[in-house]
């Protein structure tokens, strides 16, 4: 069994003050045999000593990533930390730090740190949660993609980090007092974990009739449409794919013998004016426009609050809702962390931590039942512990 | 005097402004970014609105083309029936010149000038009805719009609803059927026509099993000898017919399957005659029907065509000429060369009778599956209706055309022409050129004026000389003066004295040592005896072929005579005898009525059930057997691997043994199997004997020269 602390600060300035209201909103003593903390926080929290000062004080190894809103029972904001603390008797947890991921080792590095913190397991992990920043040149699809071949299928929850302005520069994970803006940190989780999963999508309502077929691709690179040069093609139909602000626009693509289209964000405008997407851009597939509307995304966060508050388990609940969605209900940014904390008030007996992400790992049941690993863009997910 | 501030209090001032200012800074990055975020959401906006746009635009262009491209006049009118919208279908229907000229009119004023009033009225009626409330109707009626020819159409009524369920306005479409509904009635028709084809086949199939069902009956349950051959006969006819009708339906369906083929040869055009006329030969006599052959000498004796098919066509010309021709009637059959191009033949073959004759009206059905002339016919005459269609497909496949010329009660000329290949003669047939012919001398006898001048014609081509006589007392008053004749063609029937008793009389006169060779279209079983003990040495059928009546005088008059290999001349029995055959059939009927057929030969009969037990048989025994009969459908192994297995052995015999399939499959396709297993030949089922024996004469000389 899991249960959850959790703790908020906007002290950004003053860090002693700051892990001093970290602290007293933590009871200490109350922590089980085994403890580990998840932080969301400001760019500005990672860009001084917070992290070293907190991580001096805590009994406990952390990780987490930088967002663009976070929130908790104590608080919630654009320049807020919030800390979720995991503990328990019958669950042990060790946290890593891989090396810069790239391209050509992401596969090695990964794998080098995984087995580095499988020996310090009694066996194999039960979950795993990962953090990793906002992708450059790396698809975020190779984190949950790797960790699930490395683990042999173990359910994997986390985010890719993200910040204030969804660019990649400041985006950072982190692990006790390290933050880096290219290695993964992550929590391998071994004894009686059996968490709950919430993955809710934008509707499927929201999507152009115009279809088109991607005719040149290579992975997650996406580089024709129609034999056209993917940006051509976008701007020949009026859509422009702004570099700094990529993910807006999501793509829905129909892959081969599926009904449903699975919305994928662009992570990154190559040079060479190909995109890379949150997904497998399979050559062939059909793909049009899909819309994210304030409606679309207050309708699927209503859902997602329901699953969540449908599960019997109420340890404490992670929650990673897409930052697209907080920046696509503009002017009222705020309506789904109003929803969340809201809909968490009235049941206050669930501690909960919420970070946007810039891209969502989440299990997703198959036919049979079983847990599948995804990469998700524009979801609202969450892992809620018993 | 100014405050003073100590250095303590200084850095604590300077840290709170820092704060301040850090916090300011936030704020001014905090709002730099909000601004940053609404450009990324205008951004995401502005592409989604281009989608829904582009989506919105590629809508509007596909529903332009639909409705400047759809053949279907559709109309909106709005509530006060007015038109808001129209295809250029109606347009151009109305040549209006333009959607100017029709927006805003009242329907009625668009319909009025160019459809009749009964439907303009239906049309506004209708209107009217949808428009109180019926949210669609669908009516069709005939209208003539803008003078044109009458045609129908179907009128569609769609409501155009708002959201809170009032109308605000009809869409009408009109959508011509009048190709749909003939096609319709059309197919109504040929559904029809094809139950009462399936009504008569159920007939003509049931009708013959009837027989045999029944006659088999009656065969086991009587003990006395001639009633059972007298229903053994009628169940070979029964099976005949049956046969005939399963092959027409057959032909039939591979012509609607476009899986007719032909398969050209080259053949011998009077021999293929001479077959067919020997197939209707006993219908002809047994209706004492009068039967002239004319055959063309212009036309190459050896042609490249499909004769099995020309033969079917000719066969079914000539059985509706003697089946609608009443007894004692009279068909002629005759053939011409038209003309010759580069070595294709043009050659005409016409079937006239003086028969029922057929009316304009019939005339017009008789080609067409499933019909014939009137369904009466069908019920009077029997018969599947289908022979006139496949030899109409089959001529057409030949290059060729067919027609009639009739009139009722008048009698009828079935015509047709077909191109085909000039052959090369590898047997010409001719008289021996080892005999001095010009020291020979003939004697026809005939009552029949046609049949005279037949042989005048032929024996003046052949060079020889040639005495004709109307009668027997004319005969014998031309051989008491010009004495015996080497060789007399005399016809049986014949007033005052019959062929039988003028050839007695000859022979009384002392031509010993002449032919004489009796001439009939009657069955020569029936007088067989009495001829031959009257001196009759031959009996040639009627009607008269050229290379019959010229291998019967090489027979009897050449020095080196050439064997004819003509079926309707009788030969001496098959001998077989030490000769093996082993025959592969899995039915054991079918082995039964193989051996049966095959004992009057004298020949050994090894069976094998499967391939399998066929191949086992042969490598235990290979040198023993002339010829294998190979069944192709058989259990275990079939007809083809079962050749194929034999083929393959490492046995000299085993390249060499003729294999000749027995198949009731005689599609193109299926010889083709046949042959490419490694079979020889192929006869079909139901077995004709006269075709196993031509195989077993075929392949045990072609083994004898070895």
């Amino acid at each position: 069994m899991i249960k959850m602390q959790t703790a908020y600060t906007e002290e950004i300035d003053e860090i002693k003050t700051a892990v001093d209201e970290i602290l007293s909103q933590l009871d200490l003593n109350a922590l089980l045999k085994n403890s580990v903390g998840i932080l969301t926080c400001h760019f500005d929290f990672v860009d001084s000593d917070f992290l070293g000062e907190l991580h001096a004080r805590l009994p406990f190894d952390i990780i987490g990533m930088t967002t663009m809103a976070s929130a908790n029972r104590n608080g919630n904001g654009m320049y807020g930390l919030s800390l979720a603390v995991l503990t328990s008797d019958d669950v042990q947890f060790e946290t890593a730090l891989t090396g810069a991921l790239d391209e050509t080792n992401y596969r090695e590095r990964m794998a080098e740190s995984y087995n580095e913190t499988l020996a310090k397991l009694p066996g194999k992990p039960d979950m795993i949660i990962a953090l990793f920043p906002y992708p450059r040149t790396l698809s975020g699809v190779v984190i949950p993609s790797t960790l699930d071949e490395l683990s042999g299928g173990v359910p994997i929850f986390g985010s890719l980090a993200t910040n204030l302005d969804i660019s990649y520069d400041e985006c950072r994970s982190i692990r006790n007092d390290e933050a880096e803006q290219f290695a993964m940190a992550m929590i391998l989780m071994h004894g009686a974990v059996d968490p709950d999963f919430v993955v809710v999508s934008i509707p499927e309502q929201r999507i152009s009739e115009n279809r088109a077929v991607i005719t040149d691709s290579e992975g997650c690179i996406m580089k024709e449409i129609n034999d056209v040069p993917v940006l051509d093609y976008l701007n020949s139909i009026g859509v422009v794919i702004m570099k700094n602000a990529s993910t807006t626009t999501p793509f829905m693509v129909y892959y081969e013998g599926s009904t449903k289209p699975v919305a994928l964000g662009v992570f990154t405008v190559n040079d060479d004016g190909t995109l890379l997407c949150g997904g497998e851009m399979t050559k062939g597939s059909q793909i049009a426009i899909g819309e994210i509307s304030p409606a679309g995304i207050k309708l699927s966060a209503e859902q997602a609050m329901q699953q969540l508050l449908a599960s019997k388990k109420s340890g404490g609940v992670l929650m990673f809702p897409c930052v697209t969605r907080y920046v696509m209900l503009s002017p009222d940014k705020g309506a789904e962390l109003e929803l969340v904390t809201d809909t968490m008030a009235q049941n206050a007996a669930v501690p909960y931590t919420l970070g946007y992400s810039g891209g969502e790992f989440c299990p997703v049941k198959d036919e049979s039942g079983k847990y599948v690993n995804r990469f998700h863009n524009y979801t609202f997910s969450a892992c809620i512990f018993g | 005097m100014g405050e003073v501030i100590n250095g303590a209090e200084l850095n604590e001032r300077l840290a709170e402004l820092e704060k301040v200012l850090k916090r300011k800074d936030r704020e001014i990055a905090r709002l730099r970014k909000e601004f940053e975020q609404e450009k990324i959401y205008e951004n995401a906006r502005s592409n989604q609105a281009a989608a829904r746009t582009l989506a919105q635009r590629m809508r509007d262009q596909y529903l332009q083309l639909l409705l400047s491209n759809s053949p279907s006049i559709i109309l909106f009118l709005d509530k006060s029936k007015r038109v808001v919208f129209c295809t250029d279908s109606l347009q151009k229907q109305f040549d209006t010149q333009g959607f100017d000229n029709v927006s805003g009119l009242l329907i009625s004023e668009i319909f009025e000038p160019f459809c009749d009033a009964a439907f303009l009225a239906l049309l506004l009626e209708n209107l009217d009805i949808v428009m109180g409330g019926e949210p669609s109707l669908t009516f069709t009626g005939e209208a003539r719009l803008s003078g044109a020819e009458l045609r129908k159409y179907e009128v569609s009524y769609t409501s155009m609803l708002t959201q809170d369920g009032k109308s605000e306005g009809t869409m009408l479409l009109f959508h011509d059927v009048t190709e749909i509904e003939d096609a319709r009635t059309q197919a109504e028709h040929a559904s029809l026509v094809k139950s009462q084809f399936l009504s008569n086949m159920s007939h003509e199939i049931r009708t013959p099993m009837n027989a045999i069902i029944g006659m088999t009956k009656l065969a086991k349950d009587s003990s006395d000898t001639d009633r059972k051959d007298y229903c053994l006969d009628k169940i070979e006819d029964a099976s005949n017919h049956l046969l005939g009708v399963i092959n027409d339906i057959l032909d039939m369906s591979k012509i609607e399957a476009g899986k007719l083929e032909l398969s050209s040869i080259s053949f011998n055009f009077e021999k293929m005659l001479r077959r067919v006329v020997n197939v209707v030969n006993y219908k002809l006599n047994e209706r004492e029907q009068k039967f002239t052959v004319n055959l063309d000498p212009a036309i190459p004796p050896v042609i490249v065509s499909d004769d099995q098919r020309l033969a079917q066509v000719i066969t079914n010309l000539l059985g509706n000429a003697v089946k609608f021709t009443p007894e004692r009637g009279a068909v002629t059959l005759d053939t011409r060369l038209l003309r010759e191009v580069d070595g294709v033949c043009t050659i005409q073959i016409r079937v006239t009778d003086t028969g029922i004759g057929i009316s304009a009206e019939q005339q017009a059905r008789l080609f067409k599956s499933f019909q014939q002339a009137e369904s009466d016919t069908t019920r009077k005459f029997g018969g599947t209706g289908l022979g006139l269609a496949i030899s109409k497909n089959i001529v057409d496949m030949m290059g060729g055309s067919i027609w009639i010329e009739s009139e009722l009660g008048k009698g009828s000329t079935f015509a047709f022409n077909i191109q085909v290949k000039r052959g090369h003669e590898s047997q010409p047939t001719r008289l021996s050129p080892a005999t001095n012919w010009e020291n020979i001398r003939f004697l026809v006898v005939d009552d029949d004026e046609d049949t005279l001048n037949y042989f005048e014609q032929l024996t003046l081509r052949l060079g020889l000389v040639c005495d004709t006589a109307a009668g027997g007392e004319q005969a014998l008053k031309l051989i008491s003066e010009n004495g015996a004749y080497n060789m007399y063609f005399i016809d049986w029937h014949m007033p005052e004295m019959d062929g039988v008793e003028l050839t007695r009389r000859i022979r009384q006169g002392g031509s010993a040592e002449s032919a004489v060779i009796l001439v009939s279209g009657s069955e020569w079983g029936a007088i067989e005896s009495e001829a031959k003990a009257a001196g009759v040495n031959e009996y040639l059928p009627k009607p008269l072929f050229p290379s019959m009546i010229t291998d019967m005088i090489n027979d009897y008059l050449g020095l080196d005579s050439i064997i004819s290999s003509d079926p309707t001349i009788k030969r001496t029995a098959d001998n077989f005898s030490g000769r093996h055959v082993l025959l592969a059939e899995d039915v054991e009927v079918n082995r039964e009525i193989v051996m049966a057929l095959l004992e009057p030969t004298q020949i050994s009969i090894d069976c094998a059930v499967n391939g399998a037990e066929a191949v086992k048989m042969f490598v235990g025994a290979p040198d023993k057997y002339d010829v294998i009969f190979m069944d192709v459908q058989m259990p275990e192994m079939d007809g083809y691997e079962a050749t194929r297995a034999i083929r393959a052995l490492e046995i000299p015999r085993a390249q060499t043994i003729p294999i000749v399939a027995m198949t009731a499959n005689v599609f193109r396709e299926d010889i083709d199997n046949c042959l490419a297993a490694g079979m020889n030949d192929h006869v079909g089922k139901p077995i004709d004997i006269n075709e196993v024996l031509e195989k077993l004469r075929q392949y045990m000389a072609a083994y004898r020269r070895q």
